[in-house]
């Protein structure tokens, strides 16, 4: 304790103080319009969709706009307006587009215009093949995305992925209570499906090769822990060219918001993308028109591909079940606990009770329903 | 023919004398006697006559008078009488004899004194030989008339040249800048690094005065036959206490021809309140005008707009890479050893460069070359000891000092696990010897170390040490022509070790070394000349990151950045022309040459894209040696100065400088992992270009100085960084980097009083750095190619050192520091792409962390001011931010449950009071 004077002062060098900082400034968002989408000149329905931007602690949903003239405009006279569809989506049917113009997105809302630069129209190469790389002593699994362009003029691109995947409860629950009886369950929930889109940046660019060749690129990498590939897993890469200032955008915008924010991280600044505020220039316009067609391909595993590994571990439950009389449990209800078994047959006088984590695979993510194309 | 021969007796006691009588008419002698006492004899002359004898009764009681004399004159009676003795006679016209050992009294005055008219006499011999233990009695030496050249009967017209040494009278250091002039005609010069000084004078008579500001005022009388050499000896101002040396002139800033130049003497660095209470020279250059730092614990400086890396920090000629211990909260240098600090913000002399914006010379004292001393302090957190003293006497000195820090037996008493595994140490030592060959030569060797350890619970240590050496040789060639020759090694290194899990322990390294070797000569034909020529060559090697794995089971995979290395050299020549006592101009040109060397392999990037790593085409391989790139430019400074008055002037300057080596940090603060990178093939050599223009004035007759200066600046090549790019363990830095254009300007105005019981300084500075990317259109371009202000860019800044000395013994300090906010990028909100959350900045440098306002206190206990005890000591207790402001250090940003949170970290919440003791013996 007679150090305690000497120490606090010590520590007061070392651990300094941390308030909380308002800047006068701070949520100082202008509200300012996002544009997500880019047009699919490869023969599908072009999604384009806006919203708007929030302040840092705003935790609500953001803000849709809707009731846009969204318009995409060529530079040889073509213009085509897309469909409101609602909820601040806005469609374009599929049609076929000149590859020798350029074009450009506008969008009219409450009588402010926005439009974005002239992009030209970018063929996408076919992927030439999705394929998985297993890495046993780390105990995870790559897929990765072979493509090229034989006449170069590609370079650069971007995927995105959609993986899709069945998994299982650790439990099954077949019985339920239900007006104080014990009845059997209508669905079976111990296999679900789930989709995720990760949103990471994922580009490459062939740029320093001499062939326009993308070799081996790992679009997704699974943790054995995930549990993904336990049951079938299935991956659809969709693969766009990009331009290359597109290409130094997203490159951008992943170094700018995956990696900022602590005291020694080097600084941020300001990007937009490619629009404009027709009216104003200093209003912040967000997002990145692309004119591109989109190539896909899909790969779908089941442990069995794997032949000698065995990707992750059956779902185990945390706690072990309960062992409850019938009269325990009379009012059951599956936000409480799952049956998953009965002791002492016939007639059952006891059951075993889960948490419904552990039985009922939707409280994991997923859905009951089986994807048509699963 | 001389039948009567006086006998003299030295020292015989066994012979009695014998009563004799001698006659005396007024003009001969005559009588006879044996042994008769010369006091006796006295009697009897005066008795017979009106002569009067002085005389010391020790000086003649060996003196006794034997033999006959007829009629033999007075004098010739007292010239047989003394011959073979020291002791000699005079008489005057009003018949008074004086008796004196070895010299006789003139008893004349010099022809012509009371006639202005007529040519003074100066062939009077009476002139004092050089006694050397007169001359160590000021009082004595000021009485005295030296005679300098050979001397001759008659002064021949025209002029010569006195030269020599100005020393302190107690440690035999030379006294720098010292003004050595005369009143009528005004002719003067200032001492320079070695104390050494030439003027050219009339032949003739002169009282040549000698001033420095805490030296005592001294003067010569001289008699100026031919050139020829006058050394002078200072005694310092009683009340300074020995260590402390002011070395500036009182009007020195309204006189000299630099601007932008401040020096602080150890005694105004001593005032100056700090955080621990351990003097620190760094802390108190921040308070100067035109020099800003980012943050608290920051010995980063920010000279006129520029960034921290562009500042050449000197050690006795050794290059600083990192000047802090214990990440920036001390200065590395033992304030007992400095001699002073002088920092070239503007007019860079031509003999200095490699660095865009300043110069920082911190000078350490000589040892004392006479007798054995020593000196010291205890604080809370470090203790210091300095020993010095002569090995041969008044010839060569030693001084050793160490200072350490013990703060880690403190953090292992605290029973809170969570601190007592952290460990926080520092040492430093130095080595100085001076030696002097002969008056022409002399030697300063000069070793320095510091080692600091950093870890915190338990996990993560950070080291990092500097070693610096240098070799100085100084030698006067003859009066006119001097030279230094100075060789040099500096080292720097860090690294980080991190041992949280024995899986991924890693060790993380970094070093550079420098290798200077540099000639100065300096050339004074005439007073109004002085030419200044050399050549300096430097090689630096730098290790530009290992990572390593730690302990066996470690399963890191090593990288090794490749090292690199170059070679910076210059020559250069300027010459200060004092075209008549109101103008003086000085101008110079340095040319820096810089060769990037092998071996190394180059990454070359595909064409007609940005400098990124996914366009690398291939790697050029270059041998050991072999040159990759070579730069090469000149730096021209320029500047003038003229008295407007004898108290005002105005000064104004042109210089341009390159910098072939950086220090790459995207931190706000100089972080210990920051890394130094040389120029090459992608990485352009800095350039800076700066026009100043300053107005001096002094008041009250010296004793209040203020100034304004102004500059504009222009800065190329300065390395900003891309968003999201790591510099560490980085392999091609090129492409992390942005180059930037920059313009700085400002106005500082500085109030100073250095006198009196009440001095200190004001100043405020407003200045504006802003940065601009070279390339407008890259899309790493911050602020869209527009200008946007650098991470150190605070325009308003305040200072206020004030100390007021109650009594010689109590001395009260206030620091007031006021300063705009830093700038930093905030976030302004969020928006969804893809289905991710995104954060979205504003411009970079848009918005400022809240002003920065601190004042701190500080009290000097002198002990007694008996001369003689054991040891001097004093005490300071000093309180730290004595309104316990919380100022923001940095501020950031972190994503909690979804939304964005900020934060801002202070470094000092509270008051932070220390106590140190001082002693010196």
């Amino acid at each position: 304790m007679k150090y305690g004077v000497l120490f606090l002062i010590l520590t007061l060098v070392v651990a300094g103080c941390i308030d909380p900082f308002n800047p006068s400034d701070a949520n100082k968002d202008g509200k300012y319009l996002v544009i997500n989408g880019f047009l699919n000149t490869g023969g599908d329905t072009s999604y384009i969709s806006l919203s708007r931007t929030q302040g840092l602690s705003d935790k609500t949903v953001p803000t849709v706009v809707t009731g846009a003239v969204v318009r995409v405009v060529g530079d040889k006279g073509t213009t085509y307006t897309f469909t409101d569809k609602g909820s601040g989506n806005y469609f374009l049917a599929p049609r076929s587009f000149p590859v020798t113009e350029n074009f450009m997105l506008t969008v009219n809302v409450g009588g402010k215009g926005y439009a974005s630069e002239y992009v030209p129209v970018k063929q996408t190469p076919d992927i030439d093949s999705v394929s998985w790389r297993m890495y046993q002593s780390e105990g995870k699994m790559n897929f990765v995305v072979n493509t090229h362009d034989a006449t170069g003029n590609t370079r650069f691109y971007r995927w995105k992925v959609e993986e899709t995947y069945e998994f299982r409860s650790a439990y099954g629950s077949y019985i339920l209570v239900k007006n104080g009886k014990i009845e059997p369950r209508a669905e079976n929930l111990t296999t679900c499906w789930r989709t995720d889109l990760p949103g990471n940046i994922m580009i490459a660019t062939s740029a320093k090769l001499t062939d326009d060749v993308i070799r081996n690129y790992p679009v997704v990498t699974i943790l054995n822990a995930s549990n993904k590939l336990l049951v079938k897993y299935s991956l659809l890469v969709r693969q766009y060219a990009l331009t290359q200032d597109a290409y130094e955008y997203w490159d951008q915008l992943a170094k700018t918001t995956e990696t900022t924010g602590g005291i020694f991280d080097p600084q941020p600044s300001v990007l937009t993308g490619n629009f404009h505020s027709v009216n104003n220039k200093d209003e912040l316009v967000f997002g990145y028109f692309s004119a591109v067609s989109e190539k896909k391909k899909r790969i779908t595993v089941t442990p069995a591909d794997f032949k000698s590994w065995y990707p992750g571990s059956f779902p185990s439950c945390p706690s072990p079940p309960d062992t409850l009389e019938f009269m325990d449990i009379r009012s059951l209800i599956d936000d409480a606990g799952m049956i998953i078994g009965t002791i002492d047959e016939p007639p059952p006088s006891r059951y075993l009770i889960v948490p419904p984590v552990c039985a009922d695979c939707r409280r994991m993510g997923g859905t009951l329903t089986k994807p048509s194309w699963f | 023919m001389k039948a009567l021969i006086p006998i003299l007796f030295l020292l015989c006691f066994c012979c009695r004398p014998a009563s004799a009588q001698y006659r005396f008419d007024g003009r001969s002698v005559s009588g006879s006697a044996v042994n008769l006492k010369f006091s006796e004899w006295v009697k009897q002359i005066e008795a017979q006559s009106d002569y009067y004898f002085y005389y010391r009764k020790a000086d003649t009681d060996s003196v006794f008078i034997s033999g006959e004399v007829k009629d033999q004159p007075l004098a010739a009676f007292l010239r047989d009488l003394f011959r073979g003795t020291d002791l000699r006679y005079a008489i005057d016209a009003r018949h008074r004899v004086f008796v004196t050992r070895e010299r006789a009294i003139v008893t004349r005055l010099p022809t012509g004194i009371f006639d202005p008219a007529a040519e003074a006499d100066t062939s009077v011999g009476y002139v004092f030989q050089d006694q050397e233990m007169a001359a160590r009695l000021l009082s004595n030496a000021e009485n005295k008339v030296y005679d300098v050249g050979i001397k001759t009967f008659r002064i021949r017209e025209g002029t010569a040249t006195v030269n020599g040494y100005v020393r302190n009278i107690v440690t035999g250091e030379p006294v720098i800048g010292a003004s050595v002039f005369l009143e009528k005609p005004s002719i003067g010069v200032s001492t320079d690094a070695l104390g050494y000084y030439t003027l050219t004078l009339p032949r003739g008579k002169h009282m040549l005065k000698v001033r420095s500001v805490g030296m005592r005022e001294s003067h010569r009388q001289i008699v100026l036959y031919s050139s020829g050499k006058l050394n002078i000896d200072l005694i310092e101002n009683v009340v300074a206490l020995k260590e402390i040396l002011v070395k500036s002139d009182l009007d020195a800033s309204v006189k000299s021809n630099q601007m932008g130049v401040s020096r602080v003497t150890l005694k105004t660095m001593k005032q100056v309140p700090t955080a621990f209470g351990e003097t620190d020279a760094l802390r108190v250059v921040m308070t100067l005008p035109g020099v800003k730092t980012t943050g608290e614990s920051s010995t980063g400086l920010n000279v006129r707009g520029g960034s921290t890396d562009q500042n050449l920090i000197l050690f006795n000629d050794a290059t600083v890479f990192n000047p802090s211990h214990l990440f920036g909260f001390f200065s590395a240098f033992n304030p007992d050893i400095l001699k002073d600090i002088e920092l070239y913000k503007s007019d860079m002399p031509a003999r200095l460069g490699g660095r865009l914006s300043s110069v920082l010379e911190i000078n350490t004292r000589e040892g004392n070359k006479r007798k054995f001393s020593g000196s010291g302090g205890i604080g809370l957190l470090t203790g210091r000891l300095t020993l010095e003293g002569p090995i041969i006497k008044e010839r060569t000195s030693v001084m050793v000092s160490g200072r350490s820090s013990y703060s880690n037996w403190l953090l292992k008493q605290v029973t809170d696990v969570r601190y007592n595994k952290s460990r926080a140490s520092f040492y430093d030592v130095n080595v100085q010897i001076n030696h002097e060959i002969n008056q022409r030569n002399s030697l300063t060797l000069s070793a320095y170390k510091s080692s600091d350890q950093f870890k915190f619970n338990s996990d993560t240590v950070y080291r990092y040490q500097s070693e610096l050496g240098s070799l100085k040789w100084k030698r006067i060639f003859n009066p006119r022509l001097f030279g230094t020759f100075t060789g040099s090694y500096s080292s720097y290194r860090y690294d980080i070790q991190g041992e949280q899990m024995p899986e991924n322990a890693f060790d993380l390294a970094f070093r550079i070394r420098q290798y200077q070797a540099k000639a100065d000569l300096s050339y004074i034909p005439t007073n109004r000349h002085t030419f200044d020529m050399g050549l300096s060559s430097s090689l630096y090697k730098i290790q530009s990151g290992t990572f390593r794995p730690r302990g066996s089971a470690s399963l890191v995979k090593p990288e090794i950045v490749e090292p690199e290395q170059g070679v910076e050299s210059a020559v250069y020549f300027s010459e200060r022309y004092d075209v008549n006592p109101q103008l003086a101009l000085t101008g110079g040109v340095r040319v820096s040459f810089f060769q990037y060397l092998g071996p190394r392999s180059v990454a070359r990037y595909a064409e007609g894209l940005p400098i990124e790593k996914k366009y690398i085409r291939q790697f050029d391989t270059y041998g050991s040696g072999a040159i990759i790139q070579n730069y090469l430019g000149p730096e021209y400074r320029v500047s003038l100065r003229y008295m407007a008055s004898a108290s005002f002037s105005v000064k104004a300057g042109f210089n341009t400088t390159r910098q072939y080596l950086q220090m790459l940090s995207n931190t706000a603060a100089i972080s210990p992992t920051d890394i130094w990178k040389l120029s090459d093939s992608y990485l352009k050599p800095q350039q800076g270009q700066q026009f100043s223009l300053g107005l001096y004035k002094t008041l009250r007759s010296g004793s209040v100085e203020l100034s304004v200066e102004g500059y504009y600046k222009k800065l190329r090549h300065v390395l900003d960084y891309k968003s999201g790019d790591s510099l560490i363990l980085n392999k091609q830095i090129e492409t992390a980097v942005i180059s930037t254009t920059g313009k700085a300007y400002g106005v500082e105005i500085l109030l100073k009083k250095l006198t009196g019981k009440l001095n200190g300084w004001a100043s405020y500075t407003y200045a504006r750095t802003l940065l601009k990317a070279d390339d407008p259109s890259s899309p790493d371009a911050p602020n869209n190619g527009n200008y946007y202000p650098a991470n150190y860019d605070k325009p308003h800044d305040f200072s206020l050192i004030g100390n007021y000395r109650v009594n010689r013994r109590f001395s009260l300090s206030l620091n007031f520091n006021y300063s705009t906010g830093r700038p930093y990028t905030p976030p302004v909100g969020k928006y969804y792409m893809d289905g991710v959350v995104r954060t979205y900045y504003a411009e970079r440098n848009q918005a400022r962390i809240p002003d920065y306002i601190r004042m701190d206190f500080g009290l000097n206990i002198e002990g007694n001011h008996r001369v003689r005890k054991l040891a001097h000591s004093s005490w300071t207790i000093s309180v730290y931010n004595l309104l316990g402001r919380k100022n923001p250090y940095s501020v950031f940003f972190v994503t909690e449950n979804g939304s964005i949170k900020g934060y801002k970290l202070s470094i000092f919440g509270q008051p932070i009071p220390s106590l140190t003791y001082n002693f010196k013996f």
